[in-house]
């Protein structure tokens, strides 16, 4: 089943981390280790991509991220800098949990954020709240997306985490957000370690996720919602194979993030040499040395002739 | 004198003009001009002469070395994320798992014959045993006629590189002659990655005929396959049995299956029922193997003809699965990828190891089919 024309260009947006503090301790956190001393864009910092867009006019949308970007005090504040400067869009990524204060949802609202990426990491309170480390986190994410349905404006996209801890649980959560008005995208994200060795053992193998998560894709699409899975094997999703998207905005980061991420060792894959794909990432290093090759079961696409 | 002030600028310009070192400074103007550039307007223009400048160059570099780090992580974050995280830690390699084997070899087929530049087909296989689904399988098929300059020195040179014994190799070149086209075949297992070569022969309109007359079978392919990884080598022939009829093919079937299992015998007949029911039976292509070294016993139809898709035959395939104890997940995994892909070929029976098997191949593109070629 084929889904909605995809809603948002990864070209027309920048994502801009700005605060390297969070509030919760997932256990699939891809910065978890890198937190305490990643340097998060300085307020001129900020200020000055602002100004160059203003001039250049690269981005229409502007991400605020980095870890939980609502505990910043002039989140506010930025939103209504970015769009005085001519962004059309803001979002934030966010657990959400702040959200669920209803007159801190308008103020960020009023600000000018428009588009808000939350995580929800599964479908009930108590695998979210285990996953997530903090008793009741669950509940305020849930009445912060609900929240956010009462602006009219604003839209919402939710990003779950596939791990060990979740993945049977991915239709389960596309249900429970079913009634959400203003979610017109989920994102399902395969974890990744950041290191060469699933220490927390939280990668599951692709052949078990694999009719959860299409399941998932079918039950999301038919609710009208834009799907992207990433860093799945494209060949796996069969004629779901269009719900794979890896692109991924302009980000803005310490440099010193990217020699932890290229420690995932993407693009490997034992038929990659000769697999027309262009699209898909492999597996990653710790996924092949947990798993192996899964050479018997990828089917790499025919060379165009 | 006016009193100096201060005056930022976001842009500057250098020149040589003679002995002199020129810098225009200027400011952005912030109105991108409709190429894409930015403008700039000039605000001040210094002249320096060369000891000056070269003095101010010390002075410069002096100034920016405290700042230097943080200028290189500015520049980084323009990078793409690889190469910000070189500049970021020059002497970071990331440690990867070891390449698998197989895949590197089968990379290496498709190059090597690839490079030949001349049409082939490429049509992957899975093989179904006890407990085991396989699918790292495809074949290669080129016409002999089409390998340039000389057929049989470009082919040997394949098999060279992926270590063709010496006897396989010499009984290649014995029968070389007689191969309208090759196939060069490839199986990757952790354990093991076996090469083939299959020669094909010529069968004439008229040499079917008599063949189907006499109700004999007529040599197809022979077929030279070899273990990169253990020691292993066979021979293979695969027989053609022109123009059989349905009945007959079940006859020759119920030969081959003569020893059971049962089970395995119904699924070949399905299939067989299935592809009548879209092409005549005359022209599905039936063939038996045989391999001198060991009790190989099988046979190979061929269904292209009747158009089908795997997912045409998913009720058996199921039935495979479930004779064989495949993992559920596994060839679900496997069959979604390819049940939309044209249905090739059924082979089945008693393998070299005395176990029962199926193999499927699927979704050939390239050269025509054998079938319409003899036609």
């Amino acid at each position: 089943m084929a889904g909605p024309a995809k809603l948002f260009v990864p070209a027309d947006y920048v994502e801009v981390t700005v605060h390297f503090k969070c509030n919760l301790a997932c256990t699939h956190c891809m910065i978890e280790g890198t937190m305490d001393w990643l340097r998060p864009e300085s307020n001129d910092q900020l200020a000055k991509i602002l100004a160059d867009n203003a001039r250049r006019r690269q981005w229409k949308g502007l991400t605020l991220t980095g870890a939980e970007v609502t505990l910043r005090r002039d989140l506010p504040d930025m939103a209504r800098a970015a769009r005085e400067a001519g962004f059309e869009h803001v979002r934030i990524q966010t657990h959400g949990n702040r959200l669920a204060d209803l007159d801190y949802c308008r103020a960020l609202v009023d600000a000018g954020i428009d588009e808000y990426f939350v995580s929800v990491t599964a479908a009930d309170a108590a695998t979210h709240d285990a996953i997530t480390g903090v008793p009741g986190s669950f509940e305020r994410t849930l009445q912060g997306l609900e929240n956010l349905d009462r602006f009219s404006g604003v839209v919402t996209l939710t990003n779950t985490v596939i791990t060990n801890r979740s993945y049977r649980q991915l239709p389960a959560v596309v249900q429970r957000l079913a009634h959400l008005r203003r979610l017109v995208q989920m994102e399902f994200w395969s974890y990744w370690p950041m290191r060469e060795t699933d220490e927390k053992d939280l990668i599951p193998s692709h052949l078990d996720v694999l009719p959860y998560l299409r399941a998932a894709i079918h039950q999301a699409r038919a609710l009208g919602r834009v799907v992207e899975a990433k860093n799945f094997p494209e060949c796996l999703l069969g004629a779901d194979r269009d719900a794979l998207d890896n692109s991924q905005p302009k980000l803005i980061i310490d440099p010193e993030f990217w020699p932890e991420f290229m420690r995932n060792g993407f693009h490997q894959c034992a038929h990659r040499a000769y697999c027309a794909s262009k699209s898909c990432l492999g597996l990653n290093s710790a996924y092949v040395n947990k798993y192996g090759w899964h050479a018997d079961v990828l089917i790499p696409f025919a060379p165009e002739h | 004198m006016d009193p100096m002030h201060a005056v930022p600028s976001e842009a500057f310009k250098l020149a040589r003009e003679g002995d002199d070192v020129v810098i225009d400074f200027g400011r952005l103007d912030g109105v991108p001009l409709p190429s894409g550039l930015i403008s700039i307007s000039v605000t001040d223009r210094v002249t320096l002469k060369l000891e000056t400048a070269r003095r101010l160059l010390v002075w410069l570099d002096d100034s920016l070395k405290p700042h230097s780090a943080r200028m290189r992580a500015e520049q980084a974050k323009a990078l793409s994320p690889g190469a910000a995280a070189v500049a970021a830690r020059p002497d970071q390699t990331p440690q990867r798992p070891a390449q698998d084997a197989s895949g590197e070899r089968a990379a290496q087929l498709l190059r090597l014959v690839g490079a030949w530049g001349v049409p082939h087909q490429y049509e992957r296989s899975l093989r179904l045993t006890e407990g085991a689904l396989q699918a790292n399988r495809f074949l290669l098929t080129v016409n002999t006629s089409d390998i340039p300059p000389d057929a049989l020195s470009q082919v040997l040179a394949v098999c060279d590189r992926f270590e063709m014994p010496a006897h396989l190799r010499a009984a290649a070149v014995e029968h070389f002659a007689m191969a309208r086209c090759v196939h060069f075949g490839f199986e990757g297992q952790p354990d093991s990655i076996v090469c083939k070569l299959y020669l094909e022969r010529e069968v004439t309109g008229q040499e079917a005929d008599r063949a189907r007359s006499g109700n004999q079978p007529v040599l197809l392919h022979l077929a030279f396959k070899w273990d990169l990884l253990r020691d292993a080598a066979v021979t293979t022939r695969y027989f053609w049995y022109p123009f059989l009829s349905a009945r007959e093919v079940e006859a020759r079937l119920a030969h081959v299956y003569r020893d059971g299992p049962p089970g395995s015998e119904a699924i070949a007949r399905a299939l067989l029922r299935l592809a009548v029911e879209r092409a005549p039976a005359e022209r599905l292509q039936y063939l038996e193997v045989e391999e001198a070294e060991n009790a190989r016993r099988s046979f190979d139809l061929n269904v292209y003809n009747a158009k089908l898709q795997v997912k045409d035959i998913h009720p058996l395939m199921q039935q495979m699965r479930e004779n064989f104890a495949i993992r559920p997940g596994q060839f679900q995994a496997l069959y979604d990828q390819i049940k939309a892909l044209a249905l090739g070929h059924l082979a089945g029976g008693v393998h070299r190891n005395g176990k029962d098997f199926f193999n499927l191949y699927y979704g050939a593109v390239g050269l025509p089919k054998f079938s319409e070629k003899l036609n």
